[in-house]
């Protein structure tokens, strides 16, 4: 099954390359870099200063034009209505899902930049994802890549892995994915 | 994964119960979301529910009122307040009306997790906690009390019938014939059975110990009250207390006893506030307790105080039908602990047990019944593994001419065969013991 990454312009193409051929060693899907995102003003909230996920996930969802899944990759702070920060947003089940590198960032902590570390962590973010769109809840393994990020330090302590039962679950569904 | 917990969600902005929908279901939990009080009243009373997410501004039924009405009807269910910045004072009202906690939108997903994650976990020990209870309640009824004696089947009927109702208990029966076993289980299938049962031991202890045991004390109250202790009055509040031995109280403790159960109310040992307490009280005892008021020794008015619903317990020397039953019971329980597999008794066992007097009751026979389990290395317990006091034979009787052959014969050889202090040691006159030294052919050796 393969799944479409489409990042905004502004995330750097160096960082996308690397990002897919490890994507695709590491999770049990295919993936492909996609068209980028041209706009994200619609899903902007001025009152809170961040993008609203759920917009973003319905203009993704208005642009798909196959059977297949898109993940967004952008560089902006993302939240709900109900949650004051998330670090990606998924449809479970669904189709469509998006991953912010914003507060993935060791900048964002007023730390020393770390590009290294902050591919580990999207990585994680988009495989955990694409659990998502595969029908995954979260997990209570903490070291399962579906645990919960609620956190950096979340994601910074699960590895990339799927543990054995959600690992089975998706098996179950068919294709071990999405 | 873990078994979905189920979320009762109530916000009356359609976009609030979509996202907090979809990202509790992401979390792993199987939400309902309703959009108002009265939806969510009806849903609570309809299902079960791990946890209640309730906004606390809505139009219909405001927030604090749905709490009201949801703690009065299910106290037990964690309610979370959703609240915006400017409704924090009213999320504060919220948590003095038994709200769980509070949180202020939008959430943060860290904070959020962790109260979700304590309540789940909370609510599965609390789950835990009642079918343990349960367990056991049905253990000390059906499995502990064995029995096909008519005169214990009533006992149990009468416990029953006795357990529903707030009457206080008085136990009759020897050492050994389950008084607290009966009390345990009048506790177990009352109304108080999620509530403490406190047992106290009124014979084992001096006076002002079981003082201090029974109402607590303050500190520096007598010396060694080095903090404030709760007795086991207040321990049992809401519960049962059982007071074994109640024969052997003293005078003063017999009055202090009476005034909290004429009153409900007593002061720790050193204290001046009054403590308010409902406890159901179980007394027991293995002395005539009639008698004993009779005697002056226990006050009459504290007798009739105890005495409103009496229970017999009959003795195991009475019941003989239910030893190979209990017998049975025995070696299952202790083939569990011991890991053994013994079979049975053999039937000479058998009709030494049934002929044995049981002074110790059904606590003797399971300690017997322990003893030979750890001795036999066998299948069937036969009579050489039961504890010697059991199979020793008693010497066989004598007529009352063997008694006095012989203890004439005893009193003439510490006399070295003088006939004189030995007559006058056996109350004969010199005639009468030579003729009785003839006639049972009696020499010095």
């Amino acid at each position: 099954m393969e799944i479409l990454l489409r990042p905004v312009s502004t995330l750097a193409p160096s960082l996308i390359s690397d990002l897919i051929s490890d994507l695709d060693a590491i999770s049990p899907w295919s993936f492909t870099l996609g068209p980028p995102i041209q706009n994200l003003n619609h899903a902007y909230l001025p009152d809170r200063g961040q993008f609203d996920a759920d917009g973003i996930l319905v203009h993704l969802l208005n642009e798909i034009n196959d059977q297949g899944k898109v993940i967004g990759l952008i560089d902006v702070d993302l939240c709900t209505p109900v949650l004051s920060f998330v670090f990606g947003r998924a449809q479970l089940g669904g189709r469509v899902a998006v991953v912010s590198t914003f507060r993935l960032d060791n900048r964002f902590y007023r730390l020393k930049p770390d590009p290294g570390l902050l591919i580990e962590r999207l990585k994680k973010e988009i495989i955990h994802e694409a659990g998502h769109l595969g029908g995954l809840y979260h997990c209570r393994n903490r070291w399962c890549v579906m645990n919960a990020s609620a956190s950096i330090v979340n994601i910074d302590l699960k590895g990339f892995k799927f543990c054995p039962a959600c690992l089975n679950y998706l098996k179950e569904r068919g294709n071990n994915g999405p | 994964m873990d078994r979905r917990s189920k979320i009762l969600v109530a916000d009356d902005e359609e976009i609030m119960r979509r996202s907090l929908t979809d990202w509790l279901e992401e979390e792993g939990y199987s939400v309902h979301a309703v959009p108002n009080g009265q939806s969510a009243i009806e849903a609570l009373a309809r299902e079960d529910w791990d946890a209640f997410l309730l906004d606390l501004k809505m139009p219909d039924l405001d927030g604090i009122e749905v709490l009201k009405i949801t703690k009065k009807k299910n106290p037990q269910l964690p309610v979370i307040i959703i609240t915006a910045y400017a409704t924090v004072e009213s999320a504060v009202e919220a948590m003095k009306e038994g709200a769980y906690d509070y949180i202020v939108k939008p959430f943060n997903p860290e904070e959020v997790s962790l109260i979700l994650h304590r309540i789940v976990e909370h609510q599965r020990l609390i789950k835990e906690n009642i079918s343990l209870r349960k367990r056991l309640a049905r253990e000390i009824f059906f499995e502990d009390i064995i029995t096909k004696d008519k005169r214990m089947k009533k006992v149990i009927e009468m416990v029953k019938t006795v357990a529903k109702t707030n009457s206080t208990v008085l136990i009759y029966g020897e050492s050994g014939t389950g008084k607290e076993l009966i009390a345990r289980a009048i506790h177990n299938t009352s109304p108080r059975k999620d509530h403490p049962f406190v047992a106290i031991s009124c014979g084992a202890l001096p006076e002002t110990l079981l003082e201090a045991e029974l109402f607590g004390y303050e500190k520096g109250a007598f010396t060694g009250a080095t903090t404030q202790t709760k007795g086991k009055l207040e321990l049992a509040h809401h519960g049962t207390l059982f007071l074994d031995d109640i024969a052997d109280i003293s005078p003063k403790t017999q009055v202090d006893l009476l005034r909290v159960l004429q009153e409900r109310e007593f002061r720790r040992l050193g204290g001046t506030k009054t403590i308010r307490i409902d406890v159901r009280f179980v007394a027991a005892t293995n002395r005539d307790l009639e008698a004993e008021v009779k005697k002056g020794r226990f006050r009459e008015d504290l007798y009739y105080r105890l005495k409103v619903i009496t229970i017999k317990l009959p003795p195991l020397r009475e019941r003989k039908d239910d030893i190979p039953h209990l017998v049975d019971h025995f070696i299952e329980k202790f083939n569990t602990e011991m890991g053994k597999r013994i079979l049975r008794v053999s039937a000479e066992t058998m009709q030494i047990l049934l002929s044995h007097n049981w002074p110790g009751n059904v606590r003797e026979l399971e300690n017997v019944i322990e003893h030979a389990m750890v001795v036999c290395d066998q299948e069937i317990i036969e009579p050489k593994h039961l504890p010697e006091d059991l199979t020793k034979k008693a010497p066989p009787l004598k007529t009352l001419k063997e008694v006095e052959r012989e203890h004439i014969e005893s009193v003439l050889k510490a006399c070295h065969w003088k006939i004189s202090p030995a007559a006058r040691i056996l109350g004969l006159n010199r005639t009468t013991l030579y003729n009785k030294i003839k006639a049972y052919g009696l020499k010095p050796m």
